[in-house]
């Protein structure tokens, strides 16, 4: 999982399965509720090179549960009423300890978002949704809930 | 005697707000939507009018049903609250606010009036609380987030998701409230 001088890789096939980390209760299997997926960016693991889904737990959220989705599930453009397109894609960002290191950003007008307040709030709650709804839990949680 | 809890534009410092309504087991149904408990069924009488127990079908739940199915929800909540006060939130999201905790106990309260049933709370990934609801494959949910922002969202979970915002008072969580009931009962 650590980078080892290896490039940045820019290219995602369609069917190429993504990792993501959440909390809450949740039987393997099921999909995840849009409560649980963060906007407008987030990390997952991408599992292109040997990525593990069990990589995007580490080092410190071991007791997590992991989901994963396909590239092509990612939702497509969406406008908003004030007729602005948003936009989702999936970039590689690896780290040294954590090769596989992906995120999931936000695009206004083709612009990427790095703060909440740039995407309109149904815009992004309907992402969340829907991108939640294509998650399919591999490893439930372990965490105690508070 | 029974007496139906309704949606009114009082607040909620106000008394009751109730009122008795002449309903026939019919209205009852077609006010709250088949196939859905939600409508509050109490003993007591209060103005004028009268409906008898025995008009309303036996599967609308009673307080004591409406105590049962809330309370592991005001629990949750309190859990929340208390892990928070201790310094103990062991989640990686960001605690909910006094303010997403205020709100959402709003709401839950509104939701035990109306006797329409969530199906769990959780805290949200973006840092609030979420109130949600599920019934097959039909989902919907409330979320009240620490940035002070209301949001809601019914989906068939078959591609027609439908995100809406929440006005921050009364009659905006009876709006979603209603929204929600609605997208269930259709």
């Amino acid at each position: 999982m650590f980078r080892h001088g290896r490039p940045l890789d820019p290219e995602f096939d369609s069917a190429e399965r993504l990792f993501y980390r959440f909390e809450g209760e949740y039987a393997l299997g099921a999909s995840l509720r849009g409560l649980q997926v963060r906007s407008p960016d987030f990390s997952v693991n991408r599992e292109k090179h040997g990525g593990l889904a069990a990589y995007v737990l580490i080092p410190n959220w071991l007791d997590l549960g992991i989901a994963a989705f396909t590239v092509s599930s990612i939702p497509g453009p969406a406008t908003s009423e004030g007729e602005v397109t948003f936009s989702w894609r999936v970039e590689h960002v690896p780290e040294e300890n954590n090769y596989h290191h992906s995120e999931i950003h936000t695009f206004k007008s083709g612009v990427k978002c790095t703060r909440s307040a740039q995407v309109s709030d149904t815009i992004k709650k309907g992402f969340r949704q829907a991108l939640a709804e294509k998650m399919e839990v591999i490893k439930i949680c372990r965490k105690q809930a508070s | 005697m029974a007496q139906i809890v309704v949606r009114t534009q009082q607040s909620h410092a106000a008394p009751p707000r109730t009122y008795r309504q002449h309903a026939s087991h019919q209205r009852i149904r077609d006010y709250f939507g088949q196939g859905i408990k939600s409508s509050r069924v109490m003993s007591y009488s209060f103005e004028s009018g009268f409906l008898l127990q025995d008009e309303i079908d036996r599967s609308l739940p009673s307080d004591d049903e409406v105590f049962t199915i809330f309370e592991p929800l005001w629990d949750r909540l309190a859990g929340f609250e208390a892990a928070i006060s201790k310094g103990e939130w062991k989640r990686y999201s960001d605690p909910p606010s006094d303010f997403s905790l205020s709100i959402a106990k709003q709401i839950l309260e509104r939701l035990s009036e109306v006797a329409f049933f969530p199906s769990g709370i959780t805290p949200s990934a973006e840092g609030g609380i979420g109130i949600y609801f599920e019934q097959g494959r039909k989902y919907a949910d409330i979320e009240v987030l620490n940035s002070g922002k209301l949001l809601g969202v019914t989906s068939d979970r078959a591609g027609m998701i439908a995100p809406f915002e929440v006005a921050p008072s009364f009659e905006g969580y009876d709006k979603a409230i209603t929204r929600v009931r609605e997208f269930f009962a259709a």
